[in-house]
C-alpha cells in the first residue's frame, strides 16, 4: 500500500490562542445548529455581515472552522467560494464582487447550501437544450 | 412553459442568468440591506414570479452621475444585475431610440402598464419662469414630471437633487429648482439621496420594491437600511475622535496617521448614508476617509450651503468677523448717544439745584 | 424644516444676529457705564488708585471662607465653563475661524469630566438658591431666566456630544441655539458681570485707595 492511498481527514488546526468572546459565542450558536440539524433537518443561515467581526475574528473563526473535504467555486457576476469547514453541516460561503471585495458572507448549518443544488427550472431549461441538441445532431 | 417565460425568472434564464446567479443576488441584496438571512428566499420566490417590472427613468436637471455610479462602477456586477430584472422602458442615456420614437416608447409604456410602472428621477425640476430652465422634446420638466407621475405606483427619487434638491438648489437657486417631493404630493416617495447615491443602494431599493414593497423610510424618506446610521457613527476613525486626535491639514503627519478629519470639514456626525458600511471605488473610499477627505455630506439636504466642505462643523456658515465689527459699530454709536443723554440729563437736574445757601437752612445772614 | 436646515441657519443668519446684538449690548453698557464717569473731585486724593484698583481685581477673585461650599460650586463652574468654552476640540475649530489664531484642544475625556462637574455645581448652586430662605427671597426672575440661559448650551453641549436623547444634528443646532439664546441676553442682564466684573472691582479698589482707606 503506498503513502496515496491511505484516507486522510483534515482536522482543525489547533488554535494557540483561546478564541476571543465573540468568537466562542458565535462557535455557541453554531454549535445549537448543527445540534437541530442533526436532530431534525432544520437548516440555519448566519450573516457574517450583521455581526460586528474584525478581521481578526474572521480569521480566527476560519482558522478554528477549519477546512474540510468539498472547496467549490461559483463564478457569476463575480466569484464565490463555497467549502465545507473540517465540521460536516457547517459551510462557508463567501460572495466576491468582480473586484474581489466581500459583498456577502454566511455560514450555512446544512447538508448541502442551497446555491449548489440545481434548481429545477435550470434543469428544466437544461433538459431542453440537451434535447435540442441531440435532435439535430 | 410560456407562463414562466413571461417571468422575470424566465426573461432571466433566456439571457442566461441562471437561478444560481439570481439567488446569489438576493442573498447579497438581502444582506446588505440587514434583512434576516431566511428573507433571501422569500426575495428570490417573489422575483422569480414576479413579471418583468416597466421603469420610466426620467432625467431632468442633472449631471448623469447618478446613472454613471449605476451603470460604470464594475464590469457587470452584481449590482447592474438589476437591469435585467427590470424593463427600462426610458432613459436619455441608456435607450438606443432618440427624438420622437424615445418619447413614443414613454408613452407607450405609460399606457400600456398604467398604474403599475415605477417612476424614477434623477436631477431636480426647476420651477423659475414657467420651468423653462429644463425642457425635454418642447414639454417642461414640471410638466413632465406630473404627467408621468400621474400613473406611477411609486416614485424613486435618485440623487440628491431629485430628493432635496441638490446642486442646483444651491444658492442663489437661479433655476428655481425643487425636489420630486415639493410637486408631487400624492405618490409615494423612496429618497435615495447622495451625490451619487451608491450603486448597491439603488439596486438594493429596487430590488425591495421588486419583490416586497416599499421598505422602512425615515422622516426624510430615506430606506432606513441604508440611511439609518450616521457616518461618524460607523467611521473607523472613531478612535482617533474620541481620543481627541485630529489631523490639521491635509497630508500633515495627523492626516498621515489616520486621524479624524473633523477639523478639516468633515460632516460626518451629520450625514446619514451607507458609505461607512459599503466601499467606494473598489474599496478604496471607505466614504472618503480612506482616501484622506472628510464627508461632504453629500446625502443630506443642502449639504452645498453647510458653510464650506472645508470648515469644522463647530463653525459659523458665513463670515463671523463682520458681524462682530458692525455689531461693536452699532453699539459704539448708540452708546454714545446714550451717554451724551445721560449726560444732559444729569446737567439738567444739576441746573435745576440751586447752590445751598445759609439761609435755606434757616439761619441767619 | 428640517433638522439640518435648522443648524445650518443656527452656523449661519442665526449666529449673525445674535453676534451683532451681543456686540452692541456689551458696546453699548460699557459705553454707557463709562461715560457715567466719577463724581467731581472737590479735594486731593491720597493716592491715584491705580494700585489699590489693580489690588482688589486679584482680592476680590480670590475665595474667602464665608459661604465656602457655594463658593467652591461657583469655582468649579466658571473656571469649568471657561476650559470648555475655549478647549473642547470642535470650539477651538470656531475661534481658529473666527479670530485666526488656534491652540490645541483638550482630549474629549477630559472635557467630559469637567462638563460633568460643571453641570453638578450649577444644579447644586440652584438648589441652595431655593432652598436657602435668604437666596430664595433675594433671588428675581432674572436670577432664574439667566441660570436656565446658561445651564441650556451645557446641557445639550453634552446629550449632543454623547448622541443622547434626540437626533445628533437636532441636538448640535439646539446647543448652538441655545448659545446665540445666551449671547442674545448676556448684555441685558446680571450677565454683564462677564465684561463689567473687572471694572467694578477696579472702581471699587480704586476708591478706597484715593479716600484713604486701606484696600
Amino acid at each position: 500500500m503506498n503513502i496515496e492511498a491511505i484516507p486522510v481527514k483534515i482536522e482543525t488546526t489547533q488554535h494557540s490562542s483561546q478564541p476571543e468572546q465573540l468568537v466562542f459565542g458565535l462557535l455557541q450558536e453554531i454549535h445549537a445548529h448543527l445540534q437541530r440539524l442533526q436532530q431534525d433537518g432544520q437548516t440555519f443561515r448566519i450573516d457574517l455581515k450583521s455581526l460586528p467581526l474584525s478581521e481578526h475574528n474572521r480569521s480566527q473563526l476560519i482558522a478554528l472552522l477549519g477546512q474540510g473535504e468539498i472547496s467549490c467555486e461559483f463564478n457569476s457576476s463575480g466569484s464565490s467560494r463555497i467549502y465545507e469547514t473540517a465540521y460536516s453541516g457547517i459551510w462557508w460561503i463567501t460572495h466576491y464582487s468582480p473586484d474581489q471585495q466581500i459583498m456577502a458572507e454566511f455560514i450555512d448549518i446544512c447538508l448541502i447550501p442551497d446555491i449548489l443544488a440545481s434548481h429545477p427550472d435550470d434543469v428544466l431549461d437544461a433538459e431542453k437544450r440537451l434535447a435540442h441538441y441531440l435532435k439535430n445532431l | 412553459m410560456t407562463h414562466a417565460k413571461q417571468t422575470l425568472a424566465g426573461e432571466l434564464l433566456k439571457q442566461g442568468v441562471s437561478r444560481r446567479t439570481f439567488l446569489k443576488f438576493c442573498a447579497t441584496m438581502a444582506s446588505t440591506m440587514a434583512l434576516s438571512p431566511s428573507v433571501s428566499h422569500a426575495m428570490a420566490d417573489a422575483l422569480a414570479k414576479a413579471p418583468r417590472q416597466s421603469v420610466i427613468w426620467l432625467s431632468f436637471q442633472e449631471c448623469t452621475g447618478c446613472t454613471e455610479s449605476l451603470t460604470r462602477s464594475h464590469k457587470p456586477s452584481i449590482e447592474s444585475l438589476i437591469f435585467d430584472f427590470v424593463s427600462l422602458d426610458y432613459h436619455h442615456t441608456l435607450q438606443a431610440a432618440s427624438g420622437h420614437a424615445a418619447e413614443e416608447a414613454r408613452e407607450h409604456a405609460m399606457q400600456a402598464h398604467k398604474g403599475k410602472y415605477l417612476l424614477l428621477v434623477d436631477g431636480s425640476i426647476p420651477l423659475k419662469d414657467n420651468g423653462v430652465y429644463s425642457t425635454i422634446a418642447g414639454m417642461t420638466n414640471l410638466d413632465m414630471l406630473q404627467q408621468v407621475a400621474k400613473d406611477a405606483f411609486a416614485i424613486v427619487s435618485i440623487g440628491t437633487c431629485a430628493a432635496y434638491g441638490g446642486l442646483p438648489k444651491a444658492a442663489p437657486n437661479p433655476t428655481g429648482a425643487v425636489a420630486v417631493s415639493d410637486i408631487i404630493k400624492d405618490k409615494p416617495i423612496i429618497n435615495l439621496p447622495g451625490c451619487p447615491p451608491m450603486p448597491i443602494v439603488m439596486t438594493g431599493v429596487l430590488a425591495h420594491v421588486l419583490a416586497f414593497g416599499i421598505p422602512e423610510l425615515d422622516h426624510l424618506g430615506r430606506p432606513k437600511a441604508f440611511y439609518g446610521d450616521s457616518i461618524h457613527d460607523r467611521c473607523y476613525r472613531r478612535p482617533y475622535y474620541d481620543r481627541g486626535l485630529f489631523a490639521k491639514s491635509f497630508d500633515d503627519e495627523g492626516a498621515r496617521k489616520g486621524w479624524c478629519l473633523y477639523e478639516i470639514g468633515c460632516k460626518g456626525p451629520v450625514t446619514h448614508n451607507a458609505c461607512a458600511t459599503l466601499k467606494w471605488n473598489n474599496g478604496t473610499s471607505l466614504d472618503r476617509k480612506k482616501s484622506g477627505h472628510g464627508c461632504i455630506g453629500c446625502s443630506e439636504p443642502d449639504f452645498w450651503d453647510a458653510g464650506g466642505f472645508y470648515k469644522a462643523l463647530s463653525t459659523a456658515a458665513g463670515n463671523p468677523g463682520s458681524w462682530a465689527v458692525n455689531g461693536l459699530a452699532a453699539g459704539a454709536v448708540v452708546g454714545i448717544g446714550s451717554a451724551l443723554i445721560n449726560k444732559k440729563v444729569k446737567q439738567a437736574a444739576i441746573d435745576e439745584s440751586g447752590k445751598l445757601t445759609a439761609e435755606d437752612m434757616g439761619g441767619q445772614s | 424644516m428640517n433638522e439640518l436646515e435648522l443648524l445650518n441657519w443656527a452656523r449661519g443668519p442665526g449666529l449673525a444676529y445674535a453676534s451683532i446684538i451681543m456686540f452692541f449690548g456689551i458696546s453699548l453698557r460699557l459705553l454707557e457705564i463709562l461715560s457715567l464717569g466719577r463724581p467731581a473731585e472737590y479735594a486731593d486724593t491720597r493716592d491715584d488708585g491705580v494700585k489699590d484698583g489693580l489690588i482688589m481685581i486679584v482680592k476680590r477673585s480670590l475665595p474667602e471662607t464665608r459661604h465656602w461650599k457655594y463658593i467652591t460650586a461657583s469655582y468649579i463652574f466658571h473656571i469649568g465653563l471657561f476650559i470648555i468654552v475655549f478647549f473642547f476640540t470642535p470650539h477651538t475649530q470656531f475661534f481658529r475661524d473666527i479670530f485666526g489664531v488656534f491652540w490645541s484642544g483638550w482630549p474629549n475625556y477630559l472635557i467630559d469630566v469637567v462638563t460633568v462637574l460643571s453641570i453638578a455645581s450649577m444644579l447644586y448652586m440652584l438648589i441652595i438658591r431655593i432652598t436657602d430662605p435668604t437666596r430664595r427671597i433675594l433671588s428675581s426672575t432674572g436670577d432664574y431666566l439667566v441660570w436656565i440661559l446658561t445651564f441650556l448650551p451645557l446641557i445639550t453641549g453634552y446629550l449632543a456630544f454623547h448622541r443622547l436623547m434626540l437626533d445628533y444634528t437636532l441636538m448640535l443646532a439646539l446647543h448652538i441655539l441655545s448659545v446665540e439664546l445666551l449671547m442674545i441676553a448676556l448684555p441685558f442682564s446680571k450677565l454683564t458681570h462677564s465684561f463689567t466684573f473687572i471694572l467694578s472691582r477696579w472702581y471699587t479698589g480704586s476708591n478706597f485707595g484715593r479716600r484713604g482707606i486701606k484696600s
